[in-house]
């Protein structure tokens, strides 16, 4: 769908739309590579969910296609003339590694007959997967893979890195957790190398996140029922929607924030006469919460601010729009929310998490772990308690640089509490710890 | 919306020889869209580098149109003697029409175009910047598709809108309505099955859809990709390929009318993609590695 944004483009004379397919690799029955708390399929999936967010925020990116947008089976050839029907100008294929589990590191393909179109793509985005988690940088490379061959349009592969790498972290735990915004950063790295190639402008910044309604941090409550429209310009494909009728239907995004910090909280609807004109709109953050009525009727179509918030890392937060209040038969219009860092600087923790806390690094762990305490000075030891609450371990002697050391090798894999006290204070922190 | 006319130099490209078991190899790449045209076949290669014409019993060639800075962006579409597709020059998109005898004519220039089909008066239809075009007149319909397909008359367009529903566009009035959301439609193509209007579509489940225009019913006629109607036949010709998740492993063509029992028209040699078409009445199958065309057995 070309976006009005993109349309505007052309009458500014400022740079050409460009579209892309994205392409996650694996699905269905077919999980690709295995780590102990993800498949390659789950990973796939949520590096293009993330990389299509960050697309969608370009002006000049029109259109965003994904062959797969779930947990299922999708031929190479549907794949590949899928691409060629719609006539992307890009195709990017997120697959990643495995090997024997003390391998890791990055790479990306192109393929070894493709056009001068391809080297570029792949050599400009490779640096941006290699930065996205600064791990061993196995080299730019040429294969013969079907979606290399037989996309009609420039096209590249990546293998980000080895889910099954256990040897100092766990690579699919990172996933799983979305360590760190891990599967984040990837996207971005995708989106960046596109807009490098693309000599776009808009590269985002990476510590932005929309939550769409087609996203699956997105979901509606409630009897509804719920459809989707397009009318407009909404933000993604289209926008949910419903028709008012009782006062418990509610639509919620929920992201996972990947750093503690403030956020300028924004919500995108599109407009119409026939909207509710008292959207209810609570933002749930680390202070509480604050509630606002948005009269649909009016604007939309662009950002709307809401405010700047605190959210702490994780999926804490959230921004809720309910029914409650609203005139029956009026419609409800649900598109995007998008969380921004507040120019306050992320890393700032916010006010109610300034406090103390426990760093236990790494974790999931395998050899070693190491504790820092923060924010707590005077700090004399550490315990720690396995998942039935026994101690197992008192680390007393003077931490290092960076905290209390534990090596957990007569303990065995499993589930730990680590326990930092000092006075009146005592704080605890869960990590797990792996079999070698 | 200003075309261009000029006259290309004339192209001569002779029909010799036979074309079983053509074993031409392209030197650097190979085929991603191929098309019937006149007695051959037009094809863009990977990476939509250039384009290709494949006669019979011949090596592909370049198509012999002075493109200047501009590349295929589209599958090429053709009709008669005529052929279109659409191309990137400068930042901007065009619809190049063009004959056999290389006479050319374009269309725009536009931000996005979508693919040009032709319906069967020799109109070329095409979308541009978010508009349904006629031989590049604006027909006054919104339409967000880069594949669109067009009945004979030009009364119906049929397309995949953003969340891949099947769409159709009644021209006359305007009415504009989803068919079908039950898959996630792409390529559709109306074609005629015993004098009644249907859509071959393909899904990315795997399945080869069937649907009527007027009630939105659809039928899965098989699984596989690349469908090609034989309207001559009253056949459904189709790819079916097995992959391991990197590769292809196996390629073959399989053919299908409704009501009949699918059955296999040949197997790839090698573990190469191969796509049906019709060339002039006889079935063939191209590869999409080596360009070649192989003559298959009437069904």
């Amino acid at each position: 769908m070309i976006r009005f944004s993109a349309l505007l483009l052309l009458l500014t004379g400022s740079p050409v739309a460009w579209t892309v397919c994205l392409d996650p690799g694996h699905g269905g029955s077919d999980t690709g590579a295995t780590g102990i708390y993800c498949t390659e399929k789950e990973a796939n999936l949520d590096v293009a969910f993330m990389a299509r967010s960050y697309l969608e925020q370009l002006d000049d990116c029109s259109e965003v296609a994904m062959t797969r947008l779930a947990d299922q089976e999708v031929s190479l050839a549907d794949r590949v003339a899928y691409a060629n029907a719609g006539g992307y100008d890009r195709f990017i294929s997120i697959h990643h590694n495995a090997f024997n589990g003390s391998v890791q590191g990055t790479e990306t393909y192109c393929d070894s007959q493709g056009s001068p179109e391809d080297f570029a793509l792949r050599d400009v985005t490779h640096p941006f997967l290699v930065n996205a988690f600064d791990y061993y940088d196995r080299g730019v490379k040429t294969a013969g893979f079907y979606v290399l061959k037989y996309t009609a349009m420039p096209a590249i592969l990546g293998e980000a890195s080895f889910l099954d790498y256990v040897t100092a972290w766990n690579e699919s735990w990172r996933f799983n957790t979305r360590w760190m915004d891990h599967d984040g950063r990837e996207g971005w790295a995708y989106c960046a190398g596109l807009c490098r190639d693309q000599s776009s402008p808009f590269t985002p910044d990476w510590q932005s996140r929309v939550v769409d309604n087609s996203y699956p941090d997105f979901s509606t409550h409630g009897p509804g029922p719920w459809s989707s429209g397009s009318f407009g310009s909404p933000f993604g494909p289209d926008y949910s929607w419903l028709t008012v009728a009782a006062e418990t239907d509610s639509a919620q995004w929920k992201p996972y924030m990947p750093l503690s910090g403030w956020y300028q909280v924004s919500l995108w609807w599109v407009g119409g006469s026939n909207r509710v004109t008292s959207a209810r709109v609570t933002v749930r953050h680390d202070q509480g919460e604050e509630v606002f009525t948005v009269d649909q009727t009016q604007g939309g179509e662009e950002w709307y601010s809401l405010g700047v918030f605190p959210f702490h890392e994780g999926s804490f937060g959230c921004v809720i729009m309910s029914t409650s209040g609203c005139q029956p038969g009026r419609v409800m219009v649900a598109d995007a929310v998008r969380f921004m860092v507040s120019p306050t600087g992320i890393g700032e923790a916010p006010g109610s998490r300034t406090g103390p806390s426990l760093l236990v690094s790494p974790n999931p762990a395998v050899s070693s772990v190491i504790i820092s305490p923060l924010g707590m000075p005077g700090t004399t030891g550490i315990s720690i308690y396995d998942a039935s609450g026994r101690l197992v371990a008192t680390l007393s002697d003077q931490p290092n640089q960076e905290g209390f050391v534990w090596v957990p090798d007569r303990t065995g894999p499993g589930v730990y509490f680590a326990v930092a006290r000092s006075g009146e204070t005592r704080i605890s922190s869960k990590f797990v710890v792996l079999g070698i | 919306m200003t075309g261009t006319f000029s006259l290309l130099a004339l192209v001569v490209l002779t029909a010799s020889g036979t074309i079983d078991g053509t074993e031409d190899r392209l030197e650097a790449t190979g085929l991603s869209l191929a098309v019937p045209f006149c007695d051959g076949v037009l094809a863009v290669p990977w990476g939509y580098g250039e384009l290709l014409f494949i006669g019979p019993g011949e090596s592909p060639e370049p198509f012999p149109i002075i493109w200047g800075e501009a590349r295929p962006c589209s599958p090429p579409s053709t009709s008669g003697d005529c052929a279109a597709i659409c191309l990137e020059r400068q930042g901007h998109e065009f619809i190049l029409l063009f004959s056999i005898a290389g006479e050319s004519k374009e269309y725009g220039p536009y931000l996005e175009c979508g693919a040009p089909v032709f319906d069967g008066e020799g109109s070329v239809w095409f979308t541009a910047d978010g508009m349904l075009m006629v031989d590049g007149v604006p027909t006054g319909h919104q339409l967000d598709a880069h594949t669109i397909s067009v009945d004979p008359p030009g009364n119906i367009v049929v397309y995949c809108d953003g969340d891949d529903r099947l769409c159709l566009l009644e021209t006359e009035s305007g009415g504009n309505r989803i068919l079908s959301s039950c898959s996630r439609f792409y390529a559709p193509s109306v074609v005629d099955f015993g004098g009644e209007t249907f859509i071959i579509s393909s899904t990315l489940e795997g399945y080869i859809c069937m649907t009527c225009p007027r009630s939105g019913d659809s039928t899965r006629l098989a699984r596989g990709s690349h469908p090609f109607w034989w309207s001559g036949g009253g056949f459904l010709l189709y790819s079916v390929t097995e992959d391991d998740g990197h590769n292809i492993t196996s390629s073959e063509i399989w053919a299908h009318r409704p009501g009949w029992l699918p059955f296999r028209m040949t197997s790839s040699p090698s573990v190469h993609e191969i796509m049906p078409l019709v060339l002039n009445d006889v079935l063939m199958a191209i590869d999409s590695d080596t360009g070649s065309l192989l003559t298959l057995p009437q069904p």
